[in-house]
């Protein structure tokens, strides 16, 4: 990133080959649709070339990086003028439901995810699914190690609340 | 649920452990103060949320983006034939190729309009075919080009054919294994996937393994394996994981794509 600063526009793309993976999953994650995803990642790497002089080179790139993602997210839903919570309905579709194998899980693990209070589905994909280190959450948002851990683990607790509550309507 | 006992919870989750965690967190099941049936489902929701899958994203996004990032320094503003120019960084070749392809174009598109109604459907399905080996030609040149900001156009435009010959996935098949740019390379591995059910293509993709020293080709390597099913991709991961200077993120993902193939 020093020296896309530096004005070596060329290492803008080793960025993007390296990061636009990571920020098409955490925008898809978040936001469960692949093409606004695609234009989010296009926006923060805009950002990036914007703002790349507020980058001190102190600190991680990624955690600079993801502030940026942050930002062009609350920025998404503020346009939309709302944000992507729902309840946990009743209309589980006869496709939704089957037998317990390990895809199986995982669909109904990304559709709890979606009833997921949005700073904890956050807090929960920087930690488990970008693999974000505490300390660098912790930065970005602006707390404690000891409370992304706290952070973390309720989104867990949540999520099995949410889990169990979609098993018994399937019932 | 108390702070410290969250936090033991979580150290158990992450693994972070020792006897006298274990002591603990036994005592607090045993007081019924940790129920063991919500610790099983922590633990698994945990490891779960750790591999979701997501999609991979469209060639769309990565043309959007060369072209946002070849824009960035245009202040003012050229007409789109002095920036197709310039972005040629005046080669004569390639100059000529697009001239050639112009007047061809201009050829084609004059023999349309003039000849009779009954020939049309075979003029399109003619016209068709030269424009794709017009892309095609594109890309080879391209490829050849000293600038890495070119290659990765040439790749880019690699995705837009319709089908790509067998010249086109050599060529991405030597970028990916001889290209100087680690972007160039990992342009190429993308751009190759959709072709992965070609023989051709899968051996080459097994083949440059080890030809990578890249961690970040090593670890997209492994994981394109993982998505391909290729058993064959075992022994060059395997010889990779005995390198002694391995990246070790790359280590980890070449131990979890094992996992997933033997």
């Amino acid at each position: 990133m020093l020296k896309v600063k530096a004005g070596q526009r060329d290492a803008m793309g080793l960025l993007f080959e390296r990061y636009h993976r990571r920020l098409f999953g955490f925008f898809y994650q978040l936001s469960g649709q692949a093409e606004p995803s695609e234009d989010l990642v296009q926006t923060t790497f805009y950002r990036m070339l914007k703002y790349a002089n507020t980058y001190k080179g102190e600190g991680e790139f990624i955690t600079w990086m993801f502030h940026l993602a942050r930002n062009v997210w609350a920025d998404h839903y503020k346009k939309q003028k709302r944000l992507p919570t729902e309840e946990v309905s009743e209309s589980t579709t006869v496709e939704e439901r089957g037998g317990e194998t390990a895809d199986d899980q995982l669909a109904q693990l990304r559709k709890a995810i979606r009833f997921l209070n949005p700073e904890r589905k956050e807090v929960l994909l920087l930690s488990r699914y970008q693999g974000l280190r505490y300390r660098e959450i912790a930065e970005l948002l602006n707390c404690s190690e000891a409370n992304v851990k706290i952070r973390v683990f309720r989104a867990i607790q949540d999520l099995r609340k949410i889990f169990r509550q979609l098993e018994k309507q399937q019932l | 649920m108390k702070e410290q006992h969250t936090l033991l919870i979580m150290d158990y989750l992450e693994g972070n452990w020792n006897p006298a965690k274990e002591a603990q967190l036994q005592q607090l099941i045993a007081s019924g103060e940790i129920n063991t049936n919500e610790l099983t489902d922590w633990q698994q929701i945990y490891q779960q949320s750790g591999g979701l899958p997501t999609p991979a994203p469209s060639a769309r996004m990565r043309e959007n983006f060369y072209t946002m990032l070849g824009e960035w320094d245009t202040a003012p503003k050229l007409s789109w034939w002095q920036r197709f120019s310039n972005s040629l960084n005046g080669s004569v070749r390639v100059s000529q190729l697009i001239a050639g392809a112009l007047v061809l174009a201009v050829g084609i598109a004059l023999g349309f309009w003039l000849s009779p109604a009954q020939r049309y459907e075979s003029q399109i399905v003619h016209l068709s075919s030269e424009v794709q080996q017009m892309r095609e030609a594109m890309v080879l040149t391209l490829l050849e080009q000293p600038s890495a900001m070119q290659r990765l156009k040439a790749v880019s435009i690699s995705t837009d054919l319709s089908s790509a010959t067998d010249k086109v996935h050599h060529a991405l098949l030597r970028t990916l294994n001889e290209d100087a740019q680690v972007n160039v390379r990992l342009a190429a591995l993308e751009a190759l996937l959709p072709y992965a059910q070609d023989s051709l293509v899968r051996q080459g993709l097994v083949q440059s393994i080890a030809q990578q020293d890249d961690p970040l080709m090593q670890i997209a390597l492994a994981q394109a394996m993982v998505e391909l099913q290729e058993k064959k991709a075992v022994e060059p991961l395997e010889d990779l994981l005995e390198q002694e200077n391995l990246n070790q993120d790359a280590k980890q993902t070449i131990e979890n794509s094992l996992k997933v193939l033997i």
